[in-house]
């Protein structure tokens, strides 16, 4: 059975008028007057070739508006269109690696609820292998030098987006080797990066260890147990100290966070009805957590997340596929058939074989994105079936989901075109109708950048973000982009 | 007029020329009325609106060098929030670790990363914090002394190997290595009896819960640190003195609070901090008493309040000369990258200050629009300069370490530090000779183009030491790092304010008033085809509402306009030759009025100006101290100064003599606003 919040609900015999009901947080969660507002954004590392995201359609209407992209796999070098090219109804699902919108296997069609962007560019980002946090944050961001926040952190941050959840946001990914924290993509701040966890496990304990039977009940017990000590060494410390009000007031926002951090806990625990109708497998249940294959891994950190939308323990997600400079290389043991002879490669050289022309090599890249966004589809589908408690429509349409890059269109990326797919998000005032909207290239005045995506996102959640970034004087124009919101 | 009434005119007349106008950052939730945790540090609100002591460059620089008889010296009792490389090198793990990803970054607001004002822990640090503080705990959570973090303080170290066993530790072994933790790998002084006994308690606890899996002691013992590393005391380092308060409310830092203070300003880590094993084939880090372990051993012995010993423990261990450079065992995770380094080396502390001051590492997060603009050469080097930045391929220093190690030549050397670096020729450049006809040639041939070093360089010191004809570098303010660093993404942009602005605000100790929120400061894009000279002069400098701020900038910026925003030498500018010439009008040492020839000329003129000196020991008491310099602070700066040309321009005795001074050693409880 698909669980939905409101079976979960009725489960427990309250009605969607019953929520009054609940207890406060639930009432938050369930009650909330304003409109539902969900962010997630899919970042894959080391980037999107744009051919990936182009129909059959699109490439028809380029041609009929001056643009012959021919053979060439980064289009925009050919884009020699004035104004933004708009194909309704674009047949998105004949794109190389979009096949998962379909509803070939008998699943919800999402080829109406989703859009593709082309030719929108991030120079002030730098390309190359990764550009960090830039990615995300419109900046120049080198490794573990956040120059600003990024933009997940910004909408986590709005009140209109949080509503009460417990976590402003969950940031969940796979890199190569052990790697449990991945620093590269998100930040709160100048030099302040959001880990992402790329451990399933870890992520589990975390959202769902409450409510688990294994190893992550003890995890969880065990922050506990971390923050009730540090809670009684600062009431300690307080109480003997000899300073003056302002440096008495830093120890005293310290004892806060910690206690807001136990609060969240509690909130946690006061949610373990509704948590365990959500939670997916267990790392001892499953062999998704521990598998060598980074897509397994990633769709149990997908499961996860889905979970916690569900659950109402967030409201934005990052789910980061291999994303940074260090950790693009991945070695897909499930694509192995893919691989000229059957030999792995390292995905560096991987990468460097399809930039130069490899074909096999090319195909394997169009593989691996069309993997990532099947997974990034399953999550819309359980969205879609999942109705919303206090608005009306799924949980889909109060949803929207980015799928993007961390550098743009390349392995040695310019940073001139970041392909771009949307789901979702209908409600929220995004024209996720099938269509692909292709902009000039960069250099054109009327070219747009990812900035002004992030604009529209903001828009979405309530904002009115018309800058963002550090482009500054390199800044085409403010504020959303017409074609796809409004 | 006494000296305060005086500074405070001088603030007035600031005032009067300053639209206090916020730049609004539209990216910044606050301003929507949402809570903002992009700034994850601060402690909120009070302090401001509180009203502000005059410090830093709202003085009048004589008055700061004028010592009064009556003047007593001292610093408001505080607390100091560890920094991020801090917490990393106390728990003794390497540079870009995941242990180095902790979030303990200064607030971005504060001048110097020393800066201890409104820095907290707030939700999302502690986020972070909670997920990463285990990933400090290598070194005590395991006992294998020939694997790479080990700590020399724990494994050498017998009397704790009863919690590294397979048995259940009795209390008395836990007791011991509970003090022992808190003490050599947590707060760096004997731990209070209450401290003891809380992580003692915990630790009992832990154990008795222990499971029987395989890694179940290193579980426990990661637990331990971790909840050792959550404590208000290993966060939060105390300087509110110690003992009776004398007769001027004063009360003297204890020994390990002044042993740590000075500690942390020299070398960016606790009295002790551990000792680590990077990897084979190098050496500790340090043995096991730790790093600077004569602080250490001064704070227990008491010796430290002498001030022979603070004088002779500085000198130790400032910097020096080590082909090896084992300071940097813990940077680096490939050797080859140590070796290739200069073989100066500056304690962390006094390296961070000139990064700081100097704010040569920035060029990192600056996108750059055709590096070689205007320059020799062309986009043949792109790729060089983009490797000069990340040192991706091959494994020779990064432009900031280069200017590092120029700098710590200057440092080492101790002579006329501050004249030798604004004019040193001598700049260590990477070497090219051994990439051609590599792989890599094209990110590696050309990267000592940007000092116009076009010969190969032989991976060798002594070739990469390479001094610059005069006519192209003099010092710091000439370094490719720093030119780049100052500058935007275009070499036509206003880069002649953004340099100008620095040294004005930097050398010469001015404020300049922010930009008015009404004037929206850019160049007209119609103009993009013109050099920054003719465009500034032409769009700015015939403005009568423009002259009054930028008059105090643009004239010490139009000199760097031989060089383009990325470091280059310029050869020729939009169809005409290079120009830097300038003249400077009203400066605040009127020795320095006159014109311009160009950066180099500045620079040497800037070396010769005792006014300026002064600034530059001004911001030394700044990074240092950790706070701005008020008026009170004027014997503390006048005794530096003395001590700077009584020993022929040494940084060393410097600091020997702001360490020594009233107000690195003093604390009240508050100081009246």
């Amino acid at each position: 059975m698909t669980w939905t919040r409101r079976t979960f609900l009725k489960t427990l015999g309250f009605g969607a008028a019953g929520a009054a009901l609940l207890n406060p947080f639930y009432r938050q969660l369930f009650a909330a007057e304003s409109t539902p507002r969900r962010f997630v954004i899919f970042v894959e590392g080391n980037g999107i070739e744009p051919r990936n995201f182009l129909s059959g359609a699109t490439t028809n209407a380029l041609l009929d508006a001056g643009t012959d992209v021919g053979d060439i796999r980064h289009l925009y070098r050919n884009y020699s269109h004035d104004h933004p090219v708009v194909t309704p109804d674009s047949g998105l699902a004949d794109a190389l690696s979009l096949a998962s919108l379909d509803s070939a296997s008998g699943e919800i069609s999402l080829q109406d609820q989703s859009a593709v962007l082309l030719g929108l560019s991030s120079k002030i980002s730098g390309g190359g292998h990764s550009t960090e946090t830039g990615a995300l944050s419109s900046s120049r961001s080198p490794a573990g030098s956040p120059t600003d926040l990024t933009i997940d952190h910004y909408l986590a941050s709005l009140s209109s987006v949080r509503q009460g959840a417990p976590f402003s946001a969950v940031r969940l990914g796979v890199v190569g080797g052990n790697t449990r924290l991945n620093y590269s993509t998100c930040a709160f701040g100048p030099n302040q990066p959001a880990p992402i966890t790329c451990d399933p496990t870890t992520a589990f304990n975390s959202l769902f260890g409450s409510v688990a039977s294994g190893a992550g009940e003890s995890t969880f017990r065990e922050r506990q147990e971390l923050l009730d000590f540090a809670v009684d060494d600062l009431e300690r410390a307080l109480q003997g100290f000899s300073g003056n009000s302002r440096e008495r007031q830093k120890l005293e926002r310290y004892l806060e966070s910690l206690e807001n951090m136990v609060h969240r806990q509690e909130i946690i625990q006061d949610m373990e009805d509704l948590l365990r109708g959500v939670k997916p497998q267990e790392p001892e249940e499953s062999e998704l957590y521990r598998s060598e294959s980074p897509l397994d891994r990633l769709q149990a950190q997908v499961d996860m997340a889905t979970s916690a939308l569900i659950g109402g323990l967030t409201n934005v997600v990052v789910i980061a596929l291999g994303t940074g400079a260090r950790h693009f290389s991945l070695e897909y043991p499930s694509l192995i058939d893919l691989y000229p002879d059957g030999d792995m490669l390292g995905g560096h050289d991987a990468r460097h074989a399809a930039e130069s022309g490899n074909q096999a090599f090319v195909h394997l890249l169009t593989a691996i994105t069309d993997r990532h966004v099947a997974l990034m589809a399953s999550m819309a589908r359980e969205l879609e079936a999942t109705p919303e408690v206090t608005a009306n429509g799924t949980m889909l349409d109060h949803t929207v989901m980015l799928y993007m890059s961390d550098n743009g269109e390349k392995h040695h990326s310019l940073a001139e075109e970041w392909p771009m797919l949307l789901m979702g998000g209908s409600a929220l005032g995004f024209k996720t109708d099938g269509r692909t909207v292709v902009y000039p290239r960069y250099g054109h005045d009327h070219n747009r950048q990812v900035s002004n995506l992030f604009n529209t996102l903001g828009h979405a959640a309530g904002a009115d973000l018309n800058d963002f970034g550090h482009e500054g004087i390199t800044r085409i124009t403010e504020g959303p982009l017409s074609e796809i919101w409004g | 007029m006494s000296r305060v009434l005086l500074s405070f005119v001088f603030c007035f007349a600031l005032m009067a020329c300053t639209d206090d106008g916020d730049q609004a950052n539209q990216t910044d939730p606050e301003n929507l009325g949402e809570p903002n945790t992009g700034e994850p540090n601060q402690v909120p609100g009070e302090n401001d609106s509180e009203p502000q002591e005059p410090s830093g460059n709202e003085l009048d620089q004589g008055l700061l060098f004028m010592c009064m008889d009556d003047e007593v010296a001292f610093t408001e009792g505080r607390i100091r929030r560890i920094g991020r490389s801090e917490w990393t090198r106390n728990v003794g793990r390497y540079a870009g670790s995941a242990a180095d990803q902790n979030p303990f970054d200064g607030l971005p607001t504060h001048p110097y990363s020393t800066y201890a004002e409104n820095e907290s822990v707030n939700e999302s640090v502690l986020d972070i914090y909670l997920d990463s503080v285990a990933s400090g705990s290598y070194g005590w959570a395991t006992r294998d002394r020939y694997r790479a973090g080990a700590l020399a303080s724990n494994v050498h170290e017998d009397s704790i190997a009863c919690m590294y066993g397979e048995s259940r530790p009795d209390e008395e072994c836990v007791e011991h290595y509970t003090a022992y933790l808190l003490e050599r790998g947590v707060l760096f002084r004997p731990p209070t009896d209450e401290e003891h006994q809380a992580l003692r308690e915990f630790a009992e606890n832990v154990l008795d819960s222990e499971g029987t899996e395989e890694d179940a002691r290193r579980h426990s013992l990661e637990r331990i640190f971790s909840a050792a590393w959550m404590t208000s005391g290993a966060l939060f380092r105390e300087e509110l003195g110690e003992g009776p308060v004398d007769d001027y409310g004063r009360r003297r830092l204890g020994d390990w609070e002044l042993a740590n203070a000075i500690a942390y300003a020299l070398d960016g880590r606790a009295a002790g901090a551990p000792g680590v094993y990077a990897r084979w084939g190098l050496e500790w880090s340090a043995d096991y008493d730790g790093h600077m372990p004569g602080l250490r051993e001064a704070a227990m012995d008491g010796t430290i309040s002498n001030p022979e010993t603070i004088a002779t423990l500085v000198r130790e261990y400032f910097g020096g000369v080590d082909e090896d450079r084992v300071d940097l065992n813990l940077d680096f995770r490939d050797e080859r990258r140590i070796s290739r380094r200069g073989e100066f080396w500056l304690a962390n502390g006094v390296r961070e200050f000139f990064r700081e001051w100097l704010g040569y590492d920035a060029h990192i997060n600056i996108f750059k629009d055709t590096p070689s603009a205007t320059s020799a050469f062309g986009s043949e080097v792109h790729s060089d300069y983009g490797n000069l930045i990340s040192g991706y391929y091959g494994h020779e220093s990064r432009l900031v370490e280069q200017m590092d190690d120029m700098i710590a030549r200057v440092v080492v050397e101790d002579i006329d530090v501050y004249e030798n670096l604004l004019t040193t020729r001598t700049f260590y450049v990477p070497a090219t000779a051994e990439f051609e006809g590599s792989s890599i040639h094209n990110s590696t041939l050309r990267t000592s183009y940007i000092y116009n070093v076009t010969d190969p360089v032989a991976s060798t010191r002594e070739d990469r030491w390479r001094v610059l004809p005069e006519s192209e570098r003099a010092g710091v303010l000439t370094h490719p790092a720093f030119l780049a660093s100052h500058a935007g993404a275009f070499e036509n942009d206003p880069n002649i304010v953004d340099r100008g602005k620095w040294v004005r605000e930097n050398l010469l100790c001015d404020p300049v008033p922010d930009l008015p929120i009404t004037v929206e400061a850019a160049f007209d894009p119609e103009t993009r085809d013109q050099s920054a000279r003719q465009r500034m002069s032409e769009q700015v400098d015939t403005r009568a509402e423009c002259a009054g701020c930028h008059g105090m900038m643009n004239p010490l910026g139009y000199p760097f306009e031989i060089y383009n925003h990325a470091g280059f030498l310029r050869e020729e500018d939009h169809g005409s030759p290079p120009d830097g010439s300038a003249y400077l009008r009203s400066m605040p040492d009127p020795e320095l009025d006159g014109p311009i020839e160009d950066a180099i000329d500045l620079s040497e003129r800037l070396a010769e100006s005792a006014y300026a000196r002064r600034c530059f020991l001004r911001q030394v008491f700044r990074y240092f101290m950790g706070r701005d310099e008020v008026l009170r602070d004027a014997c503390t700066l006048e005794a530096m100064e003395q001590a700077y040309v009584d020993s022929g321009g040494s940084l060393v005795e410097v600091l020997i003599a702001l360490f020594q001074s009233d107000s690195f050693q003093f604390r009240v409880d508050e100081v009246a606003r």
